[in-house]
């Protein structure tokens, strides 16, 4: 084969994950995966090196090559075609509690020869409260269900024991359910498409164009990466919860991204895992290779990243992780921003309120995260790059879902308000902070603090959020 | 069928280039003619009629005095969107929510750029006025609208200069009574002005898709309004008596008095022609599963047609505004004759984005362009012929091909020249397939089971190629090309679409109230086809968009029905439909889950006879009194001596053996080795694709 000849094969391989997440974004449940995009589709090959991903948002960029070499490593030499394999921990190459990854292997003459991967936010997995973001928590036991890699589907049967058990731990088992039904669906539809190109263009030329694609990828980011060279340098970025230390050195076609400095990690979910700094790195360093030609394991593999073990970029088993994403993140990006001398792609995000029937009132709960705005920029479109593909609800569909009443949103000055009233009783809810002032809740009843940090709304109850302009650092 | 007992109907399709004109007469007689598009687009139209009334011996006047309806396709208000030139708008709105427009759902065409640039404000903050008023989800009043408020507000707005006013108030799908009210206000003290209430242009629920659907009604409405009243008064000028429609997204024409209403609709008023007239050719040659490109110098369309229907779609995006009208579904990418190829900093070969136009233009041009562009590679490998370029009105600089290919592409990449060209030939047609895989496998269908057809100055250049890519076994090259669109603008059927919001889970439907709001839709509907005299002839189509409860997305499912009333049958077959549907779109159903009914549709489609074409007798299959010349050309798998013949020259039944070239004005049809062409007897191309396997 000629390099053209590869290159072209080498574009169907995006063209596939980039259906398999169509199908299982236009079929999901979730809101997680409706309205803020949270969800991947990738393809791996029998190493585990990613060839292909397509996503709607950033937290994802890493985490899904991670969670497949993490299970290729727990399964070893117990995995064949036929199986189907969920993983859900922020400790085996994951981000949060709640993000499942289900694991199809694709074999070719009786060896795999590559992988699927659809990974998703599902509403809930367990936890202290209803949804994936817990604040109060302080280890990962209180935040959710650890999923550790194991078979959903083993040699083509249902492992129907583990799925209902996974089901019984979530407090949205519709939800999940339809969701995993539908990456199987998704899953098995991109795993049609490759056998039907293995079997029309062989697996030689196929594997050669997997490979011409990864090293593709680390071309483009090693040209990409000598243009931030001279920028590289040193830099720290504080929030209330850590200090975020960073150096940045070019080294031959690699960039060496040191965190030795940082913050240990926190008591509080204000931390990170791996796969998540990954993230914000590859964003805040690799977004517009990425954005260009899709990830594959030549991009990952072009950033070294040394994570000091137990910091806030790199959480200590069994420190609780679900905030870090919100609070460590925007740290990470400024610092890198700084130390290349660009603008931060991540701005710290305001306060969002989820809210659930009443705890311990029903045998399910559908947690509804509001977060009515976002943080404009004048003259651009859209939130921050953390917002990814992220929708803004709609007024008339959230009246109509029954909870909330969307009563304004609009500019006021530069900022963006929201005001929202409940419209059920026998609701509570927890606000998860960030940037600027904690929602103004105003209710005729004192606002009443249950459980902890849960509060108890009434019917008519309202809720004001200010969305402060971004404005730009200065590199 | 037809009323009219006129002899003539005219289709005229105005590009950014051309005027195309084609003349159908009772007798099943095509007539066309090409001419230059002039900045005001009327007098390029005149232009054309009165070189195609040449072709038959008249006048323009004589020809206009005969003819009983003229359907036009015009880019008036695509172009005054995308090049932003549309009226002055302002916007009243529900207070406390006057930024939904800008705000875009916060959708970024990026997933990463934070700092994406904004669209450009097509209705700018300070024109935004909210009022008070507030209708909840089921149409209580909750705020009455204050009457005062929205008299300050029009009477700032008109301060202001504003040409046109859009008013868009949350659930008016549910309660229209307060946008009425303002609609009302605003012609007492503005009766010329132009008024767009979103209870009339997209009576569906969520508020940005709404708002944004009747803003860029407003700001194209003027535009188009003024330009098909001025074209109205020259025709009846120049002595014409008969109806003038305009083509509509939706594939349908419209009178021109509702299309000035109704101005948003007319955003892909030229393209629908194309996809008419692929569905009528594509019938003539006796298929009825369409797969339709087009590519021009800038961009390869793709769109498909399911048993002799063209696909819609409710979620188009043009000049980074969402339409949310049903409109064709028409898949663009950046790949035509003139875009660009370029190497990447990773050392691979791209094609497009990026085009050189037709200004600079391809380098082989001559017109001061040097970078490669597919047209430079299609000259270097022999599929063009620089001597009959547009039939010979142009010549192509093969040398400057070569120089802009070898400097660009064979140099950096260490190969030949050749080699150079095939690879770009080779990219673009991956992208072309990979953009007509993502058409239709997002449709949950197959491209194996569509015939190609191939329109547009470039689109049978690569129809061939892409037939082998793609597994299709049937390429239609229509032998009205050159003027395709015009072509589907005489066929054209009157078409209404109308919708409203309508939830309800299917189990709890109220069948009665269901009828009385179809036929409410059906009603209005046909008021909007009062008035024409082209057919009394009509059909009804409904459907229902439905969804798995808890999903978001949801699939339009004909109703079939063999009444005018639904029946609780009728609802149960439609359910069984969507459930296949489902599966078809996304490898699964689930007949036990509750299914939700989200929007109804009614189609009234007026029914016009199509003209009665004459087919050309076979003659004998041997094209060799139509042979050219032999020239040595580059395909996929190398070079061959191939047969170039004369495309005027060749006429229904020869019968030709690729490898072969066929040469005619505007276009050249490139036959692969292994597969063969027949001249039917309409004057297309119909190639047999003996190379399947796409992966």
């Amino acid at each position: 084969m000629t390099d053209i000849q590869r290159q072209i094969l080498s574009s169907r391989f995006a063209a596939i994950a980039r259906e398999g997440a169509e199908i299982f974004a236009r079929m999901a449940r979730s809101p997680a995966v409706i309205d803020e995009g949270q969800y991947a589709c990738a393809i791996l090959d029998s190493s585990g090196r990613l060839v292909a991903q397509e996503q709607g948002e950033p937290s994802q960029l890493a985490a899904v090559q991670a969670t497949v070499a993490w299970l290729i490593d727990a399964f070893a030499f117990d995995i064949a075609e036929g199986d189907m394999i969920l993983t859900g921990d922020p400790y085996c190459g994951g981000t949060v509690c709640g993000a499942l990854t289900l694991t199809l292997p694709v074999a070719h003459d009786g060896e795999i020869a590559y992988f699927v991967a659809l990974r998703f936010t599902c509403p809930d997995l367990a936890g202290d409260v209803p949804g994936v973001f817990q604040p109060d928590a302080h280890e990962i036991w209180q935040e959710g269900l650890r999923v550790t890699p194991v078979k959903l589907v083993r040699a083509n049967a249902p492992e129907r024991d583990v799925r209902r058990y996974i089901l019984k731990n979530t407090r949205a088992p519709e939800h999940l359910d339809g969701d995993l039904s539908t990456a199987e669906v998704a899953a098995h539809r991109v795993a049609d498409r490759l056998q039907a190109m293995l079997a029309s263009r062989g697996a030689d030329p196929v594997r050669e164009a997997a490979d011409y694609r990864i090293a593709h990828g680390r071309t483009r980011m090693a040209g990409h990466l000598a243009s931030l060279a001279g920028g590289a340098g040193e830099a720290t970025a504080a929030t209330i919860d850590a200090t975020v230390r960073v150096t940045v050195r070019h080294d031959d076609d690699r960039l060496a991204i040191d965190f030795s400095g940082s913050s240990p990690s926190s008591e509080t979910t204000a931390n990170l895992t791996r796969a998540a700094t990954a993230a914000v790195v590859l964003t805040q360093l690799a977004a517009e290779v990425i954005e260009d030609t899709g990830l594959s394991q030549g991009i990952l593999d072009a950033i070294d990243l040394a994570l000091p073990e137990a910091s806030c970029v790199n959480a200590a088993f069994p420190s609780a992780v679900s905030l870090g994403w919100r609070h460590i993140a925007p740290a990470v990006s400024s610092a890198l921003a700084r130390a290349v001398h660009r603008a931060p792609a991540f701005t710290v995000p305001p306060p969002l309120v989820v809210l659930f029937p009443e705890i311990g009132a029903s045998p399910t709960s559908l947690p509804l995260v509001v977060s009515p705005g976002f943080r404009p920029m004048a003259n651009t479109a859209g939130g921050d790059a953390a917002s990814g593909r992220r929708r803004l609800i709609s007024a008339e569909q959230t009246e109509l879902d029954g909870v909330l009443s969307l009563l304004s949103r609009q500019f006021e000055g530069d900022d963006i308000s929201a005001e929202v009233a409940i419209r059920q009783s026998g609701i509570e809810g927890v606000i998860v902070p960030g940037a600027g002032h904690e929602p103004d809740i105003v209710q005729d009843a004192p606002l009443s603090r249950n459980r902890s940090n849960v509060l108890a709304f009434q019917q008519g109850a309202r809720i004001r959020f200010v969305y402060p302009e971004r404005r730009e650092e200065r590199p | 069928m037809t009323t009219s007992t006129s002899q003539w109907s005219l289709g005229i399709d105005v590009g950014g280039t051309f005027t195309d004109i084609v003349l159908s007469g009772r007798d099943g007689s095509l007539h066309s003619t090409k001419t230059p598009s002039t900045p005001d687009q009327s007098d390029g139209v005149l232009n054309g009629i009165a070189k195609v009334a040449g072709q038959i011996g008249a006048t323009a006047e004589s020809l206009l005095a005969d003819c009983g309806i003229i359907v036009h396709g015009t880019t008036v208000a695509t172009n005054a969107l995308l090049e932003y030139r549309g009226a002055k708008v302002g916007l009243i709105t529900t207070e406390g929510f006057r930024d939904e427009l800008e705000f875009r759902r916060s959708y970024k065409e990026s997933t990463f750029n934070p700092r994406l640039k904004a669209p450009h404000a097509i209705c700018p903050r300070r024109l935004r006025i909210g009022v008070p008023e507030r209708v909840t989800h089921d149409g209580t009043v909750l705020i009455p609208l204050d009457e005062d408020a929205v008299r300050r507000a029009v009477t700032f707005l008109l301060a202001e200069g504003c040409e046109a006013i859009t008013v868009c108030f949350l659930f008016s799908f549910v309660a229209p009574d307060h946008e009425r009210r303002v609609g009302e206000i605003i012609r007492e003290m503005a009766p010329d002005l132009y008024v767009s209430l979103s209870c009339d242009v997209l009576p569906e629920i969520r508020e940005y898709e709404r708002v944004s659907t009747t803003v860029v009604n407003s700001y194209v409405g003027p535009a188009i309004q003024s330009y098909v009243s001025h074209l109205d008064d020259k025709l009846r000028g120049r002595g014409f008596t008969g109806e003038l429609f305009i083509m509509q997204s939706n594939g349908g024409m419209l009178t021109a008095s509702e299309t000035g209403r109704k101005a948003v609709g007319t955003l892909l008023s030229g393209p629908a022609g194309g996809v008419t007239a692929a569905g009528w050719v594509g019938q003539l040659a006796g298929y009825r599963d369409l797969m339709v490109v087009d590519m021009g110098g800038t961009s390869y369309d793709v769109s498909v047609i399911q048993d002799l229907n063209p696909a819609t779609t409710t979620e188009s995006w043009l000049a980074r505004y969402r339409i949310a009208l049903p409109m064709l579904d028409i898949h663009t990418v950046g790949a035509g004759g003139g875009s660009i190829a370029w190497i990447d900093d990773g050392g691979a070969l791209r094609v497009g984005p990026e085009s050189a136009g037709s200004l600079p233009g391809p380098a082989c041009y001559g017109r001061g362009g040097t970078r490669p562009t597919v047209t430079d590679a299609n000259l270097v490998l022999g599929l063009l012929n620089p001597d009959f370029f547009l039939g010979g009105e142009m010549k192509l600089d093969a040398a400057a091909a070569e120089r802009a290919l070898t400097e660009h592409i064979a140099e950096p990449l260490g190969m030949p020249v050749l080699d150079a060209a095939q690879a770009v030939s080779e990219i673009v047609n991956s992208n072309m397939a990979n953009a007509s895989h993502l058409v239709t496998t997002r449709r949950g269908l197959d491209p194996r089971d569509f015939a190609l057809v191939a329109a547009g100055g470039a689109g049978a250049l690569h129809a061939g190629r892409q037939a082998e890519l793609l597994g299709i076994s049937s390429v239609i090259v229509p032998g009205a090309g050159p003027v395709f669109c015009a072509l589907g603008d005489t066929v054209a059927n009157l078409k209404v679409s109308g919708s409203r919001t309508y939830l309800a889970r299917l189990a709890d439907l109220d069948l009665g109230d269901l009828n009385r709001r179809f036929e409410e839709i059906e009603t209005e509907a046909r008021g909007r086809l009062a008035g024409q005299s082209v057919t009394d002839d009509f059909d009804l189509r409904r459907s229902l968009d439905l969804r798995y409860e808890g999903e978001v997305h949801e699939v339009v499912v004909p109703l079939r029905t063999r009444t005018r009333r639904i029946t609780a049958l009728n609802l149960e077959a439609t359910i069984r439909s969507f459930h296949d549907l489902h599966e078809t779109l996304f490898a699964h159903k689930d007949p036990d889950q509750p299914v939700e009914l989200l929007t109804i549709r009614v189609d009234v489609l007026g029914l016009r006879e199509p003209p009665r074409m004459k087919g050309m007798e076979f003659g004998d299959e041997d094209p060799a009194s139509a042979l050219k010349e032999r020239r040595r050309i580059v395909y996929a798998d190398g070079a061959h001596e191939t047969n170039v013949y004369d495309g005027a020259r060749l006429h229904a039944g020869h019968f030709i053996t690729g490898p072969a070239a066929i040469e005619s004005w505007g276009t050249t049809i490139i036959v692969c080795p292994g597969q063969e062409a027949l001249i039917d007897a309409y004057g297309n191309c119909i190639i047999e694709n003996g190379r399947a396997g796409a992966a």
